[in-house]
């Protein structure tokens, strides 16, 4: 890789007239966009506003309708992604695109093995990829060993190899990364900013997107924010004058008044009891939530608050513990036992766990529920209709129809669809993963409004969340695990979010 | 990569209500996973009408539409398998065992009912231990259902002796062989199972689930879907249905034979896929499979009606399940699934 000297003056890449649309519906409508070297630029939008395709066209993934592309004084066409890379210009998709089966020089020398031969026949030097491998590898400041298989790696490090994957290429100038800290723990993400200003003061121009605002700060020399396809403002985030209100407000176009809604304050009986509960990495768990309170569960990430919450909902075995449900000992083999005793689970990852993507609205809502809405295992379909308008209007989920495919609709409305989905029928207890993750500022909101209705409306509430902004917004008291046993649980007057991470980092315990 | 998967769908915004109700119709019915198969089942049809005189007539429809009637009430249950995101090959296996099974009984003198229910108990067992073994242990469909095809035909071999087996009872032989109202009756009873599995899969809380369980299971599990339990069902309904079809079968030809329903499940699979059913999982209707076994039956006719060389038969009905395929694919990329 070698280095532009004349860094600070001219653009690496310059991109005029960008728009992109799909069917007809602009996605990115006339943006300007320059790159120099060595500089950090963020790209901040809500979902939907079209940074990542923007990001998809200079990587040569999307064919613009138009695009004016200057790279190095030249003018381009990028019309393929090999295209893009012979200039310079390698992405980081927010999904990572490495095959879990081979190892890390495999990955990334994939697609491009050093060998000798012709196309497939070619045989591959395996000791040039290895070492190939090595020099990436420690561009990116990673010590795994080019030989281990990649799906042995954590996401951490495999965000790394794919970076090294990225930078293994040809020489290049500008590094587009979606999303790269979105599934990484709070450290990991500091230590991926490290390397994101290594690169920088390299003389790369790196490109992020991202949701989480400071960051942003933190990272970026300029700030992009972009809203329905165009670019709305940008800003120098050093400069002092800059506030996050502000680039908050030019997000989502309309000033946010508080985010979260105000805190209960009625509280009433012991709903929820965990007593001693183990099983996997959880022990020893003991835990009240009383109805009408949100309970926040804090911690870092591999803590062990996903595993408890699957503990409770039956999806793993308990080797000890009972569970308590209005003073009642319950017996829950399966999520269908948790179901029956009136509890309700929104996984962490929605898409995954949550919903049928390929299904519409009525048939997703009426998936916990079905006991309740048939006679004799036969479904009413005009009642089922009702229900589902009735769930689409009191959760305010943004859709044509109920029959509109759920995997369709924005992350914001997906979640909205989780919760009513639960919520359609009376429950005891709801454990919500990450409830708003991948979910933009606007419909985070609608969110917490929601949940905070729900626990309002009697239910007990047990809130898992890597975000501490939303446990400490959002709960009455807030109980800490880490490695896999609770540290401790804050009343209301005790949360401090330096206190949440003394406690997430075993630095202190609670008294 | 296909761009439009991963492209953001502006569902934020009101589309209007309005919108003429033609067009909407026509862009629903592309949308519908068995429009290919309906329109292909009309274009063959037109052209066969022109091609020859013999298609259109009131006799040879009703023939082609018996012909094809065992393939789609095997496929019916074949489909439901499908919408799990398996796989039954065991099915023409078990169409032959099913026939023999009620040929044996009936032959024995025994009562009609009994012969009709020994048929379709084996062939339920066989769906019984394909599930089991599927759904309650996690093996591959593929693999269980492919050892099956093998187990069932050697069993159709050693219960038979090898000799065809005679003496069906007439009442079971008039289920194959007869009319009513001068419909066939394999005809009449295809169009009223499949009335009920209609039924079945878009207003029962079973059919619900299957489908939840086919577009993503680990969601249909935390929702509370008896994951396994719904899942082996799907198998014993195959089982059931190429049961039913085998009886039909074996009525219609007056003897079982230990090679009856030999080779029968490949085209049972692709009247599925043809239909619109995808190994995808989740998606698929009972109204396509028909369309589907009926798209290989009237291609089947029109070539023999046409006077095409058996081979070349071959080689057509094979292009139309590749095609039907591609169609699908091309289809499910320019909507949103």
């Amino acid at each position: 890789m070698t280095l532009t000297d004349d860094a600070g003056k001219a653009p690496v890449l310059s991109a005029r007239g960008v728009r992109v649309s799909f069917g007809g519906v602009a996605v990115v409508k006339d943006v300007d966009l320059e790159l120099y070297p060595g500089e950090v630029v963020a790209l901040l939008g809500e979902n939907g506003a079209g940074k990542s395709s923007l990001m998809k066209v200079l990587a040569g993934v999307y064919s613009p309708d138009t695009a004016n592309v200057i790279v190095e004084g030249e003018s381009v066409h990028l019309g393929s992604v090999s295209h893009a890379r012979s200039h310079g210009i390698a992405m980081v998709h927010q999904e990572l695109n490495l095959v879990d089966n081979l190892s890390v020089a495999e990955n990334i020398a994939l697609g491009r093995e050093p060998g000798t031969g012709p196309g497939l026949a070619a045989v591959v030097n395996r000791k040039a990829s290895v070492k190939q491998a090595k020099d990436a590898l420690e561009q990116v400041g990673s010590r795994v060993d080019p030989r281990t298989l990649v799906g042995r790696l954590s996401l951490a490090q495999q965000q790394q190899v794919e970076i090294a994957k990225a930078l293994a290429q040809d020489e290049v100038r500008v590094l587009l990364m979606d999303e790269p800290t979105s599934s990484l723990p709070e450290e990991q993400a500091q230590d991926l900013m490290s390397l994101i200003h290594r690169l920088r003061d390299a003389g790369l121009a790196v490109v992020i997107t991202t949701h989480r605002i400071p960051e942003a700060f933190a990272v970026a020399d300029r700030i992009v924010v972009m809203r329905d396809g165009n670019k709305v403002a940008e800003y120098d985030p050093n400069d002092g004058k800059t506030s996050r209100e502000e680039i908050v407000n030019s997000l989502i176009g309309r000033e946010l008044t508080t985010l979260f809604p105000d805190k209960r304050t009625e509280v009433g009986s012991v709903a929820l009891e965990l007593e001693g509960m183990s099983g996997g990495i959880v022990e020893d768990v003991n835990l009240v939530v009383r109805e009408g309170e949100i309970l926040g569960l804090g911690g870092l990430v591999g803590a062990g608050r996903t595993e408890l919450a699957r503990l409770v909902f039956g999806c793993d075995p308990l080797t000890a513990g009972s569970i308590w449900v209005d003073g009642q000992k319950c017996r829950i083999r399966g999520p269908r036992d948790a179901v029956k005793y009136g509890l309700g689970f929104i996984p962490e990852d929605r898409k995954r766990d949550g919903l049928v993507l390929g299904q519409d609205i009525e048939m997703n809502l009426s998936l916990p529920n079905l006991g309740k809405w048939s006679k004799g295992g036969v479904l009413s379909l005009r009642q089922l209709a009702s229900k589902a308008e009735d769930a689409i209007g009191s959760f305010r989920v943004r859709t044509r129809s109920y029959r509109q495919p759920v995997g369709t609709l924005s992350g914001g409305n997906q979640q909205k669809v989780v919760l009513a989905k639960w919520m359609a029928v009376p429950r005891r207890v709801l454990i919500l993963d990450e409830p708003t993750r991948g979910v933009d500022v606007g419909a985070r909101q609608e969110i917490y409004t929601a949940i905070d209705e729900i626990a309002r409306s009697g239910v007990a509430v047990l809130l898992i969340s890597s975000d501490m902004e939303e446990l400490i917004g959002m709960s009455d008291r807030i109980a800490v695990m880490a490695e896999g046993r609770l540290q401790g649980v804050l009343e209301k007057e005790e949360v401090s979010q330096a206190y949440i991470f003394k406690l997430a980092s075993q630095l202190e315990s609670v008294s | 990569m296909s761009i439009v998967k991963s492209q953001p769908v502006p569902t934020e915004r009101k589309v209007s209500r309005a919108g003429t109700g033609a067009k909407k119709l026509t862009s629903g019915f592309l949308a519908a996973p068995s429009s290919g198969a309906v329109v292909s089942v009309v274009l063959v049809s037109a052209f066969l009408s022109i091609a020859t005189p013999q298609f259109l007539t009131l006799d040879n429809l009703s023939l082609v539409a018996r012909a094809f009637s065992f393939i789609a009430i095997a496929a019916i249950g074949q489909f439901v398998v499908i919408l799990t995101r398996g796989i039954d090959i065991s099915s023409g296996s078990v169409i032959g065992l099913s026939g023999i099974v009620t040929a044996l009984i009936s032959g024995a003198g025994l009562p009609t009912w009994m012969a009709l229910l020994g048929g379709i108990a084996a062939a339920m067992a066989v769906g019984l231990f394909n599930g089991s073994l599927i759904a309650g242990l996690g093996l591959v469909s593929f693999m269980v259902t492919l050892g099956m095809l093998n187990v069932v035909r050697g069993a159709d071999v050693a219960l038979t002796g090898g000799y065809p087996v005679t003496g069906l009872d007439p009442f079971i032989k008039s289920l194959g062989q007869g009319f009513l109202l001068g419909i066939p009756m394999p005809v009449i009873i295809m169009l009223v199972l499949a009335a009920v599995m209609w039924w079945v899969m878009t207003r029962t809380v079973f059919g619900r689930q299957l489908y939840a369980i086919g577009g993503n299971e680990e969601a249909a599990r935390l929702s509370g879907v008896k994951v396994k339990t719904v899942t082996a069902l799907a198998y014993v309904i195959s089982g059931l249905f190429a049961g039913i079809a085998g009886i039909l079968l074996t009525a219609r030809l007056g003897v079982a034979e230990s090679t009856i329903g030999t080779g029968y499940e490949l085209d049972i699979i692709a009247a599925a896929v043809i239909g619109g059913a995808s190994f995808a999982g989740g998606i698929g209707n009972v109204t396509g499979v028909i369309w589907g076994a009926a798209l290989l039956g009237i291609v089947r006719n029109g070539m023999a009606l046409l006077g095409v060389d058996s081979y070349w038969q071959q080689i057509v009905i094979g292009a139309v399940i590749v095609i039907a395929v591609i169609i699908d694919r091309v289809r499910t990329r320019t909507t949103i699934h």
